[in-house]
């Protein structure tokens, strides 16, 4: 399948341009996030079918990688030696270990992304885990040993209708969303799809459309301004570490490790804002992101949703605050 | 959304080939007709679109996520891509036969084969095939082993058993007025419709350009799918590609409203809640109950009153059947696949409805089914015995009153029978009226009188791999035909007879039974039970080479061993650890003499090459007088 734009010499993408994707604020901004700020790893976006998630998924990968290339994907039916990497058996047999790298390191500060990562085998959850939280990657293999440090975005989309995540797999990712239909959106974003549609048709019967160059265009912008972002570094005032600890307390939330994490999300949201400083609204803005999978009520990943009552209390908070 | 006459049926079909992202197609309660005529019908479409050979792939559900489906898209990565090589540079028509039953794993490998097709991974998951158009079939009856995830990449979906709930009830409502209004008979036809499809296929072949859709079109996509919470945007994506690519079929410039209003028909849209519902209830009875709007069911409840009072007088019930009796139920539950659709007024009341002489059953349907098709895997017909029956899985017409059930049947003709006796003014209002549309039979499952045993030594080969490939041809040709199966398993690890000492056999009526696969994947144990592995494949064996008062099937017994049993029969029958291991070997012989002399049995010995010597293995092969194969 010929993947190049005849006419223009742009790249035909796989799936629709991140800049074609209509809505869902929220999750692109986790997204951008843990671009600008790589140690933000670990996003989940959970949602009902066809509300985009894997396709958003794909769209940031496929603009941010080299050559449009979509993420490195988790087969939900991998093995352990296809995730991790391995040791060629025919190879081994011979007495000649040859080192057989997986999908994590394919995924080399890339993506690395998980479909229906629900779905996923526990044991194969824990090896991630297990890679993603310590950094490292050590296969061992009949006393032969390969270790290497290993650096990627975890990213997983779940539908909860078909369950939920283990508490301890979901407080490993960093920022999760709730991806839903946006009624308001709903006519733009299917506009769009169907341009795309038309356009990766007409390419394919050999007709001109420009659409995909200007979306190129677009993606190439928003690029540059996510990178520029990541050499940006805003101050973070007391006052602001005060507010992020007090939300934190407020949502009754256990450890420190969200605390941490909301102040990291503030400052890549202002990074991206092209801020100076981490403000209160920044950490308002990714306070959903950071907090909604580790409320009590939201144990198991089935309901991610951030509902008006605690919008209503996070107001309430900079109420507070600046009252004081 | 299924339609029974042709036209709605290919022209789906065509839209679906034309459109690069509508390329899944569902069908529901399916016989092997049913797919093998869409695969014909997709065959000759997909060459009119792009001229290049088409090859079908069938994924039995027993795959389990291995062989073919799972290396094509790169689990190991090592390894050659099957599908991928075996249609490189051609059409892939990927068969999958009861996705209810496809394997966990094997499920999510379908979705990922797709989502690479869809995202044009072609470089990356090896896979050169000019395009792949997935058809798969699913029993509504057992509908709650798919998952919702799987049914929703199957926007398209053609009811091949039954109509739909929504649709049925519209339809009867659509035929009522029709009925109370001037008469009208229709008449379905059997047999593809030849004319059409040869239309379709030349004006895929000449249609390049796609239509504009206008914005207003998209607004009322949008405005079906208003008010449906929870939907996201995949269908009504799916309803609006299916628009454009029927008006491309069409030659259209741009999109009309009757290009939205047809693609929204063939679309069922509520169909994952529906499934969701239906995995709760309880088989077709209270399915059929649920259809009912509560004055209908009052009606039946009635009804049934009526019928069960006179059982004693059977006769009538019989004479009202075979009578000329006027009928609404073109809309009801039959089994066409397709037919054209024909109209024609009639002068006065309406007076018959005679769907007899051109009605099309799909498993009657003889001179279709015979039909020389592209397809690889084909099974052997349904045999027509009601004693090699199976299980019930469904409920299909019948002519024969004999055989008709009685249920069933009941169900059919209790919503008519308002109308009948509206039409029939002389007949009484007790007597319930039949028309031999309403006869029903069970659908079972079907069972080949053929017999596949398979006896496995796992300690002779601890490859699953090797196993596997080397049984593959053999359970294809028990799939094809329908074959009951028996495994014996030797040498596994932790026996579920609670002793490794003993063999292990598991039953199935069909290759299908995932526990097979489970079996033969089971770890190795440290002894070789040959003698008492034999022993119970030979019971099997015997049963099914004498059915009672029946013509034998064909009878193959696959032995996969090297021929080193160490386990005396005595010690797997009454736990004796005394005798040696010799004895174990001097017991298998002797077991195998006797399969020897079971003519009528082909026996196959398949045989790793080892390097420590095959006399044992030759010893065995003698003594089983088989024909042998070396893995």
């Amino acid at each position: 399948m010929e993947r190049k734009n005849l006419s223009t010499g742009v790249l035909l993408p796989h799936v629709l341009p991140y800049s074609a994707f209509v809505g869902q604020e929220l999750a692109r901004l986790a997204l951008e996030i843990s671009f600008v700020r790589p140690r933000v790893s670990g996003i989940l976006l959970s949602g009902h079918r066809g509300t985009g998630k894997s396709t958003l998924v794909r769209a940031f990968a496929q603009m941010v990688n080299e050559n449009g290339q979509l993420p490195v994907t988790i087969p939900i039916n991998a093995t352990e030696d296809r995730v991790l990497g391995g040791y060629r058996l025919d190879a081994l047999m011979r007495g000649d270990p040859q080192y057989h790298p997986g999908l994590i390191e394919q995924a080399e500060n890339s993506i690395l992304y998980i479909d229906e990562v629900n779905l996923l085998s526990d044991h194969i959850v824990n090896l991630i885990l297990d890679v993603t939280a310590s950094g490292f990657l050590n296969v061992q293999y009949m006393g032969i040993e390969n270790k290497r440090t290993v650096q990627f975005t975890l990213i997983g989309t779940m539908n909860p209708e078909e369950g939920g995540l283990r508490p301890q797999f979901l407080d490993r990712f960093c920022l999760a969303a709730n991806v839903e239909t946006e009624k308001d959106n709903r006519s733009s974003a299917l506009k769009n799809i169907l341009l795309f549609d038309k356009a990766i048709l007409d390419v394919r019967s050999g007709l001109d459309n420009d659409q995909i160059s200007e979306w190129a265009r677009m993606d190439t912008e928003k690029l540059d301004t996510l990178k520029r972002a990541r050499y940006n570094t805003p101050i973070v005032a007391d006052s602001i570490l005060d507010f992020a600890i007090l939300i934190v307390d407020r949502f009754e939330v256990e450890g420190n490790r969200a605390e941490k994490i909301l102040i990291d999300a503030a400052s890549a949201a202002a990074a991206i804002d092209g801020a100076e400083d981490v403000t209160k609204q920044h950490l308002c803005r990714v306070a959903p992101l950071a907090l909604v999978h580790r409320q009590r009520t939201s144990s198991a990943a089935t309901d991610l949703r951030w509902g008006s009552e605690q919008e209503s209390k996070l107001r309430e908070l900079v109420g507070e605050i600046q009252s004081v | 959304m299924y339609r029974s006459s042709s036209q709605g049926w290919l022209r789906t079909l065509a839209a679906s080939v034309a459109h690069p992202f509508l390329r899944n197609y569902l069908i529901l309660d399916a016989s092997d007709w049913a797919i093998d005529a869409t695969v014909a019908a997709v065959s000759r479409l997909t060459r009119a679109l792009d001229n290049r050979p088409v090859r079908t792939v069938e994924l039995a559900s027993w795959y389990e996520g291995n062989g073919a489906l799972k290396t094509s898209i790169g689990m190991y990565p090592d390894r050659a891509s099957l599908i991928a090589d075996r249609c490189k540079n051609q059409w892939c028509v990927v068969i999958i036969r009861n996705l209810e039953h496809l394997g966990r794993l094997g499920r999510l490998a379908l979705l990922e084969l797709m989502d690479a097709d869809y995202l044009g991974l072609d470089e990356a998951n090896r896979c050169r095939c000019a395009g792949y158009f997935f058809i798969a079939s699913l029993n509504t009856s057992q509908v709650e082993g798919v998952s919702l995830h799987v049914l929703d990449r199957f926007p398209i979906r053609s009811l091949a058993g039954r109509l739909a709930d929504d649709e049925c009830e519209e339809r009867r409502n659509s035929l009522r007025r029709h009925m109370e209004g001037s008469g009208v008979e229709r008449r379905i036809e059997a047999s593809l419709n030849e004319d059409l499809l040869s239309h379709l296929e030349v004006r895929l072949s000449a249609s390049t350009k796609w239509p504009r859709l206008p914005g207003s079109i998209v607004e009322s996509g949008l405005s079906i799918f208003s008010g449906r919470e929870g939907v996201g945007l995949r269908r009504l994506l799916a309803l609006l590609r299916l628009s454009v690519s029927l008006a491309r079929v069409d030659g259209v410039d741009e999109v009309g409203t009757d290009h939205l209003a047809e693609a929204a028909g063939f679309l069922q849209l509520p169909i994952s809640s529906e499934f969701r519902t239906s995995s709760e209830v309880d088989g077709h009875v209270r399915e059929h109950d649920r259809r009912f709007s509560s004055g209908w069911r009052r009606h039946f409840r009635l009804f049934v009153r009526q019928v069960f009072g006179r059982r004693k007088n059977a006769h009538k019930l019989r004479a009202n059947v075979e009578g000329d009796v006027v009928s609404s139920n073109a809309c009801a539950e039959h089994y066409a696949v397709e037919g054209t659709v024909a109209t024609r007024k009639q002068d006065g009341k309406p007076s018959a409805f005679n769907l007899n002489s051109h009605i099309y059953i799909e498993d009657m349907s003889l001179s279709d089914a015979h039909r020389p098709l592209s397809t690889d895997v084909r099974r052997h017909p349904i045999p027509d015995d009601d004693d090699s029956l199976g299980p019930r899985v469904g409920v299909r017409w019948t002519p024969n009153f004999d055989r008709a059930a009685l249920l069933p049947t009941l169900f059919a003709a209790a919503p008519f029978q308002r109308m009948r006796h509206a039409c029939n003014p002389s007949i009484p209002n007790d007597q319930p009226l039949f028309h031999v549309q309403d006869l029903r039979t069970w659908r079972r499952e079907a069972v080949g009188t053929d017999f596949l045993g398979l006896v496995v030594d796992l300690t002779a080969i601890p490859s699953l791999a090797r196993r596997r490939d080397a049984l593959l041809p053999y359970l294809r040709g028990a799939y094809q035909r329908r074959s009951s199966v028996s495994l014996v398993v030797i040498g596994a690890k932790i026996s579920d007879t609670g002793s490794e000492l003993c063999a292990e056999i598991v039953r199935a009526r069909s290759v299908l039974l995932p526990e097979l696969f489970r079996k033969l994947s089971k770890a190795t144990g440290l002894s070789t039970p040959l003698a008492h592995g034999l022993k119970l494949i030979e019971t099997d064996l015997r049963q099914a080479s004498s059915r009672r008062g029946q013509k034998p099937g064909r009878c193959v017994l696959v032995v996969m061993t090297d021929g080193r049993g160490n386990v005396p029969l005595s010690a797997s029958i009454n736990g004796d650890i005394l005798g040696s291991a010799t004895q174990g070997f001097e017991d298998a012989l002797s077991v195998a003499r006797q399969l020897a002399k079971m003519h009528s049995v082909e026996k196959i010995l398949m045989y790793p090459e080892t390097d420590y010597g095959m006399r044992f293995t030759a010893e065995f092969a003698d003594a089983l007088s088989a024909r042998t194969e070396i893995i």
